[in-house]
């Protein structure tokens, strides 16, 4: 029956969607598909989530860094000037802390995907990592909150948050170290999903003998040199 | 990340700290400005990963650098049709990726079906990876590995594979309405998978 007469489900418009994302620009165009998600907002969503979904797939892969000649290839292309003194060394950096990142943070995830099966394979040692909870405040919706995984040892901290309300256009999450002396100290940013969810991983401060807590508060875009909008998350100890 | 910067500056300069913020969002910004060196940030940021997924479908190491290489001109040349509201900036790269591997593959008349592996390679990073991505990785790593092989393999075929889904029906012997349906049921499980929030609140 054709979609003239026989208007699509979203059932049978979200099979076909998935298959366009999966396929790419292979994906064949399927008449009164793009009118139904034009008018309905699950499909719609749908759409985006499968092409968010189908472009993490490659993250599966282990990397494989280009040869230096590629870069330098594309650089000359567009006629960049070479003189970049910070970025040498704050990539080496980023490299090296990944490599630690990456293997402390699978202690971590295995330890929150894994927690209470006495089988699993990878435990967090509490010796060099804690768990710290954050709670809504003042600009929160009711069950808004997260979880922060310190990782001592690796310098890495890695937030985990639920039930944040949607972002406004122009609009940022940003994360904060409270120091003793009251002072915040600017993480990150982040942006979380449609639902309200966030994956995030940041690095500790230099000292973390003076932080006393953490905070996560909305920004404008891009972000924040000292904290301006309202606290979101908070969580401090003495 | 921010605080990497942060152990570098002596003087804890905070509006340099600030100036210096790299995320996607901001560089597609400048790129749109024409801003070459954020470009070549970005890049910096996910070459090792585009860099795996053409490798993953072209199979060679030269003629995937020349697909990354080609990336990256097509996304200074066609920022413009960036639009952040249908998804992400690794998501757009991750397309054009993949749309250009298959390209190059199919025109050397590689026949995807010909290059069916036994499922995703062992995982094995070279100690590369940037702290950004380390969670990521391990989420879609465990996600995968959460899907039955019948919802796996056509994924695999046609995402990293480069086949169309008739093809990969046909690559699996099954109806092309079971392979839909499958390919249908494991990007919703992925989809639920990868969305945080699964644990309970404290």
């Amino acid at each position: 029956m054709s979609a003239a007469t026989q208007p699509l489900t979203c059932d049978e418009v979200r099979e076909i969607l998935a298959v366009q994302a999966l396929e790419g620009h292979l994906a064949v165009e399927v008449p009164g598909v793009d009118e139904h998600v034009a008018s309905c907002d699950g499909c719609h969503q749908a759409r985006r989530d499968y092409l968010e979904v189908t472009g993490l797939l490659a993250f599966g892969l282990p990397a494989a860094p280009a040869s230096p000649a590629v870069r330098e290839r594309l650089r000359q292309r567009l006629s960049v000037s070479p003189s970049r003194p910070r970025r040498r060394w704050v990539w080496p950096a980023a490299v090296a802390a990944g490599f630690v990142l990456t293997l402390t943070l699978g202690v971590l995830l295995g330890a929150m995907l894994l927690g209470g099966d006495d089988d699993a394979p990878l435990v967090a040692d509490p010796a060099r990592s804690e768990r710290f909870v954050l709670r809504g405040d003042e600009a929160a919706q009711e069950g808004s909150w997260a979880e922060v995984f310190v990782d001592y040892e690796s310098g890495a901290a890695m937030m985990r948050a639920y039930g944040l309300p949607p972002l406004t256009e122009g609009k940022v999450y940003q994360f904060w170290f409270l120091r003793d002396d009251g002072t915040r100290l600017d993480a990150d940013i982040f942006w979380p999903t449609a639902e309200g969810n966030a994956v995030h991983v940041m690095a500790l401060p230099p000292d973390w003998s003076v932080i006393r807590g953490m905070w996560v508060t909305l920004e404008p875009a891009p972000r924040s040199a000292v904290p301006e909008g309202p606290n979101v998350l908070v969580t401090w100890w003495e | 990340m921010d605080l990497f910067d942060a152990r570098t500056d002596a003087h804890g300069d905070r509006a340099a700290i600030g100036q210096r913020a790299l995320d996607d969002i901001a560089l597609v910004a400048r790129i749109r400005r024409r801003d070459e060196a954020a470009l070549l940030a970005l890049y910096d940021r996910y070459q090792r990963l585009l860099m795996a997924l053409a490798l993953r479908i072209v199979g060679d190491r030269e003629t995937a650098e020349e697909v990354l290489q080609d990336v990256f001109v097509r996304a200074w040349e066609s920022i413009g049709t960036f639009d952040e509201r249908r998804g992400s900036v690794s998501s757009w790269l991750f397309g054009i990726t993949r749309n250009r591997s298959i390209d190059v593959l199919r025109s050397a008349q590689h026949r995807a079906r010909t290059r069916e592996r036994d499922g995703l390679p062992e995982q094995r990073g070279d100690g590369s990876d940037v702290a950004e991505f380390a969670t990521t990785r391990i989420l879609v790593r465990e996600a995968l590995e959460h899907l039955s092989p019948e919802r796996r393999r056509p994924v695999e075929l046609v995402y990293f594979g480069g086949l169309t889904h008739q093809e990969a029906a046909e690559a699996l012997g099954t109806p092309l309405g079971t392979t839909k349906g499958r390919i249908r049921a494991a990007l919703d499980q992925l989809r639920s998978l990868l969305a945080p929030g699964k644990g309970a609140a404290p």
